[in-house]
């Protein structure tokens, strides 16, 4: 009866291991029924009265006889592996019961027949009936020293190793060697044979790892249910000591019996054994107790690291944990605050908040242990300065921090009514639990903090998709004038604004602008600007009113400390006139295709939002009034171009923005746009820090003129 | 960023050391808040060891001008150098009553 696995199946699984078993149990039977009928028959004719054996025995102790015995025992052996052999989970205790049960089922019987036995004087009876009494008892001895047997094997594979494995393969080939005794009647043989027998026995039998998994109470009724099962061995054994007599064996003979004797020196050798080494491991046993729970707790707090988002399971796992462990009445857990960094009660177990100030009286050991990076244990709470004006009915105290490597969370407190009720060993489990918490409190906030900064993240490019439709798409223009932008935010959300609208076919109305402030929000202000120009430049206001009434409107909807830096400019096509107000913003580059000259144009105002009164309308004075040519073009922009910085720190400036503008004087809108950025870009360096945008306003020639160019050019 | 802080007669000196961006602005911007909430409203800056400005560090004033000039208060700012002077000048921050920029440290105490 090897461990191995099940053969595969190839019919129903349910019920194939069935079968198996039935005909195992039908074949013992039959060899059971025979060995009855040898003794049966011996009753019959031979007389109970004739003490002399015969030489040459025909019917009990003959070949067929043995042959019979041999099957017997192959059989039983074989099925009681199969109904013993395969427990799945091994609970020690149960087990133990069952056997101890089928052992008394069978002394029950024996202690029957003895009685019956006893009672009839009936030479029928015996001569008849004797013989089945006897088989019976035979049995019952049999099947409960082989059940024996397997449990016993199944104790000592705990855990399996190759070693008990191949051990126990021997164990089964000296069996096999019991049962061939039956036909080598070699006394010296079986003499030597029980030397490596007993020191296979000696072997398996040192093997009870399955104690140490035992708490007191399982190990107190374990040994329990051992020494009862010893004493039905007991029982057997005394009751079998009639055995070789009936079995026909003469002293000299015992080879009949190798098998048996084996299978009894297994089974009450491992059950004296354990009953020793349960008894000398009850002391031990509530160290390890501790010691599993310890390691139990640990992992419970562990898979809660990997499973649990939530703080407050987290900190209750934790809390049950450490008052099990420390076997402590009560307890609670503090955490720190997150906004306020103060510690505050989160859970708390058979006490209350009441409770918890008449122990600590105020202070704030969670501040303590987490400073110390140690716990803290008061033994006395009485006795101790600091504590002993407290009317509470507990007097041991443990504060154990929980805490990260980057952060202190909070601490777990843990309370009993008994003087010194804590110990060194108790605060080591203590913190470790605490450290996996910290752990486990960590990871959450981790993970937290990740699917925050992933929302922060998806809002910040919504922001930028509707800040994008808030910029233009395209820029009007026609025969006489064109316009190009280059815009690009550093970061999700700029704060740069430009607009063009055109109310009539002659006239463009022009902004550009740059929200200023404390804050990214600074650039969610873009939306209000964008409406404010639109609605302002439709109405026929001249360029300072539009500046006074855009102010107004900023005052009245920007936070406090938000500016809005602006030049706005309207153009007249029909008179080539340009007037713009410089709101604080930067200023204005023009070139004059006529004196081939970049000008910039410094004259402004405070930006919008900055005076937020009336005395702002007085500060807005006459705009400036430009007459443009063709080939003119004015360059607007705003401070990422001229405040990009390369890698010495040094600003872009206005003389190199000027230079480049001069640079490109002859190219279009969009390559005078497009140049100024490259430009600015190769002397950061790298990307740009801030949001830039370049504004490109270039006046055309007419197209008669235009014509006139290129004959004067051809 | 280091500022210092010499209390005077009828206002308070503070001198700013190196650059104000984005970032160092945030330690102008708590010293004034500071100064506002204890009733000093006189504040003079003494700018000839700002090395930079940015309009962020521009930002810090403006969001003080309206306070400072209700409780009756200014900004004096004096010795800026050309550049920081330039970026104050072009947000029009010259142009206002509450912010007076002056070249020279001592005809701060006329403004005040």
């Amino acid at each position: 009866m090897g461990p191995g696995p099940v053969p595969p199946q190839r019919f129903s699984p349910l019920l194939q291991p069935r079968l198996i078993n039935a005909f195992l149990l039908v074949f013992a039977l039959l060899f059971w029924l025979a060995l009855l009928g040898f003794h049966v028959a011996e009753s019959m004719f031979t007389s109970v009265f004739d003490e002399s054996v015969p030489v040459d025995p025909i019917w009990v102790g003959g070949l067929g006889y043995r042959l019979v015995m041999a099957g017997f025992f192959v059989f039983s052996t074989l099925l009681v592996g199969r109904l013993f052999g395969h427990i799945e989970k091994l609970h020690v205790t149960t087990v133990l019961w069952r056997l101890f049960i089928t052992g008394m089922a069978g002394i029950t019987l024996i202690m029957l027949i003895t009685f019956v036995n006893r009672a009839t004087s009936s030479w029928a009876m015996h001569k008849y009936l004797g013989p089945v009494f006897f088989a019976l008892g035979f049995l019952a001895f049999t099947l409960f020293f082989l059940a024996c047997v397997f449990i016993f094997r199944r104790f000592i594979l705990y855990p399996r190793t190759k070693r008990k494995i191949v051990a126990w393969q021997i164990f089964f080939g000296m069996l096999a060697l019991g049962v061939a005794f039956l036909f080598f009647r070699d006394g010296l043989a079986i003499t030597i044979a029980y030397f490596p027998f007993v020191l296979l026995t000696l072997f398996l039998g040192a093997n009870v790892r399955w104690i140490a998994y035992l708490n007191f109470n399982q190990k107190l009724r374990t040994m329990g249910l051992l020494v009862m099962i010893l004493l039905v061995m007991v029982t057997y054994v005394i009751a079998a000591r009639n055995l070789p007599g009936q079995l026909g064996v003469t002293p000299g003979q015992s080879w009949y019996l190798v098998f048996l004797v084996y299978v009894v020196i297994f089974s009450l050798t491992y059950t004296v054994i354990s009953i020793l080494v349960l008894f000398f491991n009850l002391p031990t046993s509530s160290i390890f107790e501790a010691e599993s729970f310890e390691i139990a707790s640990a992992s419970k707090i562990s898979q809660a690291i990997q499973s649990n988002l939530d703080f407050t399971d987290i900190m209750n796992t934790l809390l049950e944990a450490s008052i099990l462990a420390a076997n402590a009445r009560a307890g609670w857990v503090e955490m720190l605050d997150s906004e306020t960094g103060k510690a505050e009660v989160k859970v708390g177990k058979r006490l209350g908040n009441h409770e918890v100030e008449q122990i600590l009286q105020g202070q704030d050991l969670t501040e303590k242990v987490l400073r110390d990076g140690k716990p803290f244990l008061v033994r006395n709470l009485r006795k101790h300065r600091a504590f002993q004006a407290g009317d509470t009915r507990y007097r041991s105290l443990v504060v154990v921090p929980v805490r990260s490597n980057n952060q202190g969370f909070g601490a777990v407190f843990v309370v009993n009514e008994l003087v010194n009720a804590f110990e060194d060993v108790t605060l080591k489990s203590l913190m470790t639990f605490a450290e996996q918490a910290g752990i486990a409190l960590e990871n959450a906030r981790l993970i937290r903090e990740s699917i925050e900064v992933e929302r922060y993240r998806e809002q910040l490019k919504i922001a930028n998709e509707v800040q994008d439709q808030l910029l233009p798409g395209s820029l009007p223009g026609d025969a006489r004038i064109e316009m190009a932008a280059e815009n690009e935010n550093a970061y999700e959300v700029g704060g740069d604004y430009y607009d063009v609208v055109q109310p009539s076919p002659d006239t463009y109305r022009i902004a550009i602008g740059d929200v200023s402030g404390k804050g990214t929000t600074a650039a969610f202000y873009m939306a209000e600007i964008k409406g404010i120009f639109h609605a302002l430049a439709l109405l026929d206001l001249d360029v300072p009113d539009f500046i006074r009434t855009a102010n107004q409107a900023l005052s009245q909807c920007m936070q406090k400390g938000f500016f809005l830096t602006m030049t706005y400019l309207q153009v007249d096509l029909a008179q080539r006139r340009v007037d713009m107000i410089r709101a604080g913003h930067c200023p204005t580059f023009l070139y004059r295709a006529g004196s081939r000259e970049v000008q910039r144009l410094d004259d402004g105002i405070p930006g919008l939002g900055i005076v937020r009164n009336r005395r702002y309308d007085q500060m807005v004075g006459e705009p400036v009034r430009l007459q443009v040519a063709p080939d003119d073009f004015l360059v607007l922009y705003t401070d990422g171009i001229t405040e990009a910085r390369d890698q010495a720190g040094e600003e872009f400036g206005y003389d190199r923005l000027q230079e480049v503008i001069f640079r490109n004087r002859a190219e279009s809108a969009a390559m005078i746009a497009s140049e100024v950025v490259s430009s600015v870009k190769n002397f950061a360096h790298a990307e740009l820090h801030d949001d830039y945008t370049v504004l490109v306003i270039k006046f055309l020639p007419e197209p008669s003129s235009q014509a006139s160019v290129e004959v004067s050019r051809s | 960023m280091t500022i210092q802080e010499h209390p005077q007669d009828t206002y308070i000196t503070l001198v700013p050391h190196g650059e104000l961006d984005a970032n160092s602005s945030v330690h102008l911007d708590e010293r004034i808040q500071a100064l506002i909430e204890q009733g000093q409203v006189n504040i003079h800056i003494d700018g000839a060891d700002i090395q930079y400005i940015s309009s962020a560090g521009l930002g810090v004033f403006v969001s003080y001008l309206d306070e400072v000039a209700e409780q009756g208060g200014k900004f004096v700012l004096s010795s800026l150098r050309e550049s920081v002077r330039d970026v104050f000048v072009i947000l029009g921050l010259d142009q206002l009553d509450n912010l007076i920029i002056v070249e020279r440290t001592e005809d701060v105490p006329a403004h005040f």
